[in-house]
């Protein structure tokens, strides 16, 4: 006896992928009375699936958060050239960052006496009169993915009552 | 009744047949638990990538643009996988050899086709795709056609779609409404018209050398055709409401008004 066996391939639906960008600047002065903005850039990517077939949407997010210390003058240009970019028409959604590749070199970073990049600082914190002193890397920190499904909806289809405009 | 009323009258009558397409006939139902059912197969409808684009073609459930089902085309839930597609379905309208008796007084075979459309964009963005509708001929590549293109709007005027020489909207509904006459029952000569609600149109004319309409479509084409595919926007367009008419003048009819037409000529001799 023969046996067929056929595996359905599972449809894959389409996905939309939305990405929102933010950056926050903190001023951090170290022991030997330097300051530095710390400058985290926080990218948050959403993809949505919705699927006919379950009648669930599936959100995967991923969020992102990079951690520069940048110099006072790099990081008050920095915010201009933000600033500028996020103005234009044609702005990506992932404008932040791109601006922030552009516009920080090595000489734009917080630095030790040898000229080296920080990778890490130590802060001062006065509280109640006590000063503490707290630590903060640099780098790239990745969320884990979270997935949620949720019961969708076909949207209602919105008509509007418009003419046809001709010339004639 | 006077003899001249009678002849107008019997000279008038003919012979009507209409065809529908009911997307809420079973063929087009929705399984339960799902927002919507692949549409590719179903009652003669194909993509035309051959069958492997499910969910391109897709029955969009009650109210769809009215109070019940409806056809939606479009990458709304699964990417294309050609810059160019369409969901077509056989129809065979002949336009020719309709005359079953002797057409009298102006009173020919006719043909009408009319459906609703509208094409549904929840964001009017530029990169939005292009949709349209068309009628397929046997002879050649001769369609009739609308086409809406956000990205060739006619300048100068107010609209969202470009559709040759006159502008439409994201989610307005037309009519799209295709009326063939002729002679000696051949109606090759159409007027196309895209009507809006408020009844003004749009019509272009034309005749082809079709002896049929062979089939129904709904197109779609990506805003830029060398671009990925993943750059397709989400909108669809709607069919519903959809009538194939025919009007033929029957031979009784054609007879007994040439028999009146003899009455009237002998009535005035007296």
């Amino acid at each position: 006896m023969l046996f067929f066996c056929a595996q359905a391939e599972a449809q894959t639906f389409r996905s939309f992928e939305t990405t929102t960008q933010e950056i926050t600047y903190t001023n951090r002065i170290l022991q030997d009375g330097r300051t530095f903005v710390e400058t985290v850039i926080n990218t948050v990517v959403v993809n949505l699936t919705p699927n006919p077939v379950t009648s669930e949407s599936t959100t995967a997010t991923d969020e992102t958060n990079e951690t520069l210390f940048l110099t006072q003058a790099a990081a008050t240009a920095l915010q201009a050239a933000i600033a500028t970019a996020e103005a234009a028409a044609n702005a990506s959604d992932t404008v932040i960052k791109e601006t922030v590749t552009a516009e920080v070199d090595t000489a734009d970073k917080a630095q030790d006496g040898s000229g080296n990049v920080l990778t890490g600082i130590t802060y001062v914190v006065i509280a109640n009169g006590q000063p503490t002193f707290p630590t903060s890397d640099a780098g790239t920190v990745t969320e884990a993915t979270v997935t949620t499904t949720a019961r969708a909806e076909f949207d209602t289809i919105v008509e509007v009552v418009k003419p046809i405009v001709s010339g004639n | 009744m006077k003899i001249r009323t009678l002849i107008v009258l019997l000279a008038s009558a003919s012979l009507s047949k209409a065809a529908t397409i009911d997307f809420d006939s079973a063929a087009y139902a929705i399984p339960s638990g799902q927002l919507s059912a692949d549409a590719n197969g179903v009652d003669g409808w194909e993509v035309s990538s051959g069958g492997t684009n499910s969910h391109l073609g897709f029955v969009v459930p009650s109210p769809g643009i009215g109070s019940s089902q409806a056809l939606g085309f479009g990458p709304k839930w699964v990417l294309p996988e050609e810059a160019s597609m369409s969901l077509k379905r056989d129809v065979n309208f002949a336009l020719t050899g309709n005359t079953t008796g002797v057409a009298s007084l102006g009173n020919h075979a006719t043909g009408t086709f009319t459906a609703d459309i509208l094409v549904n964009q929840p964001n009017n963005a530029a990169g939005n795709d292009v949709f349209g509708i068309s009628l397929y001929g046997d002879a050649g590549n001769e369609t009739i056609s609308f086409s809406f293109d956000p990205g060739n709007t006619v300048s100068g005027l107010a609209g969202d779609l470009g559709v040759g020489f006159f502008n439409a909207y994201y989610n307005a509904q037309y009519q799209f409404k295709v009326s063939f006459t002729g002679t000696n029952g051949d109606f090759q000569t159409y007027a196309a018209s895209l009507i809006d609600s408020d009844g003004g149109s749009y019509t272009k004319y034309g005749t082809l050398t079709s002896t049929e309409i062979t089939s129904i479509g709904l197109t779609y084409a990506l805003a830029d055709s060398s671009a990925a595919l993943s750059t397709a926007s989400d909108g669809y367009i709607v069919l519903d409401n959809v009538v194939f008419s025919t009007t033929i003048p029957e031979p009784s009819t054609s007879l007994l008004a040439l028999i009146g037409a003899g009455l009237l000529i002998l009535r005035r001799r007296r």
